[in-house]
């Protein structure tokens, strides 16, 4: 898809929007990406969860390359 | 060792393997969904001691998943049963049952005992304990945890590093729910039990390729996997989920906190606690410290210690998260690890 990116979802998260994995609009550095993701899926916000860039759990404001695998990966805690 | 040869002939394996399996000792935390299985396949392969803690009774609503009881164990202690069940498989591995639940006070006796220790339990409080006792001891720990098809399961190796649970999820999530809301099916929970047991074995048999401070997310549903290398957070930033800083000290720093006017270190242990301190403090047990809130200073940097670290994380969070503490920070390690490097 031109000029978006994938984010797969993980737990709970793929239940609030039923799939998967969800397509936004590409944004080139990770704090512009979370903006975009919440201002899409406000559903996200308040939901506990770490984003995993190219397997790699990420904080800082990093620059992203479109074919980036992105993740948004909740706490289990089932046994 | 005609028991084992069918792994024994394993590449990578022979008898060197197996006698690392014979040597070790695995602690299994919680013997439920995940628990059943991968204790199942730790007594078959040849661990040599293993310990089960589980202070649970067996209800028959666990029957469906918790595939080592049956409807006759109703009403048993599960540790217990486990042991009865597991016992003839290979005679001469040790089986310690602990029919009671792993809590602070009994943490760090029933986990020192052993080489790995394996978090089969279902709530984020123990597994935080869990955790921190490991990451204070270097023990390695195993962690597998279920959520509806959907399953995690991570090697923290307790190296150099200690990267632990807390470098990806740095506090007791909210917000997850248990099986009893989320459901949980014994399939999935056998396959991440399993799981467990697998990297328990490559990590006791020192196999290069098993997961190494990583954690892998399974969806059993989509076949959709994901494997997260973890490393260590800053210890300064530590909760991205709510907005709030936690700081941890390390001992020296904590004591450049010690005599400092500005500074109020608190003791949120309960007072028959030992050893007691050497330095000016208040106490406010923790079980207490909501009602007595008034007593502390908010114009002073607040400072807290326990024991090992635990319960003062939790003082933390209370005093930010209710109360907006603005300064508030606790000593990683609690008062042995003070005590222990001073």
């Amino acid at each position: 898809m031109d000029n978006k990116i994938k984010i797969k979802l993980f737990g709970n998260l793929s239940e609030l929007v039923n799939t998967h994995e969800i397509w936004i609009d590409f944004k080139s550095t990770f704090f512009e990406l979370k903006a975009e993701l919440f201002l899409q899926f406000p559903m996200f916000e308040n939901k506990e969860f770490v984003f995993a860039i190219n397997q790699k759990i990420t904080h800082e404001n990093i620059l992203i390359n479109q074919n980036a695998e992105i993740a948004l990966l909740p706490p289990f805690s089932g046994g | 060792m005609q028991r084992f040869i069918r792994q024994t002939i394993l590449p990578k394996f022979g008898d060197e393997a197996q006698q690392k399996l014979l040597n070790s000792k695995v602690l299994v935390i919680g013997a439920g969904g995940l628990g059943c299985p991968c204790l199942q396949y730790l007594v078959s392969c040849g661990i040599g001691t293993i310990g089960i803690v589980d202070g649970d009774i067996i209800d028959i609503s666990n029957l469906q998943r918790q595939i080592l009881f049956t409807t006759n164990d109703i009403g048993e202690n599960k540790s217990i049963i486990v042991k009865e069940k597991l016992k003839d498989i290979h005679p001469s591995t040790k089986i310690d049952s602990f029919p009671f639940y792993i809590d602070e006070k009994n943490a760090i006796d029933l986990i020192s005992k052993y080489n790995v220790v394996v978090d089969c339990t279902d709530d984020f409080k123990t597994r935080y304990l869990i955790n921190d006792v490991c990451a204070e001891l270097s023990m390695p720990l195993i962690f597998g945890a279920n959520y509806q098809f959907e399953g995690q399961i991570a090697v923290f190796k307790m190296d150099d590093s200690t990267i632990n649970l807390r470098d990806v999820f740095p506090t007791p999530p909210k917000q997850a729910m248990r099986c009893e809301e989320a459901g949980a099916l014994g399939a999935v929970l056998g396959i991440l039990g399993s799981l467990q047991a697998l990297e328990t074995i490559k990590l006791i048999t020192e196999q290069k390729d098993g997961l190494n401070n990583e954690m892998l997310y399974l969806n059993l549903m989509k076949y959709e996997t994901i494997k997260i290398k973890i490393s260590k957070k800053m210890s300064d930033v530590r909760c991205p989920m709510s907005g709030n800083t936690i700081i941890d000290l390390n001992v020296e720093e904590f004591i450049g906190k010690i005599n400092n006017p500005m500074v109020q270190l608190i003791d949120v242990r309960n007072e028959i606690e030992i050893p007691k301190v050497d330095f000016e403090c208040i106490q406010i047990p923790l079980p207490i410290l909501k009602e007595n809130i008034h007593l502390i200073n908010k114009e002073k940097e607040i400072v807290l210690f326990c024991h090992i670290g635990v319960r003062s994380l939790e003082a933390l969070e209370l005093l930010q998260d209710e109360f907006d503490f603005k300064h508030v920070s606790h000593l990683k390690g609690g008062i042995m690890k003070y005590f222990s490097m001073k």
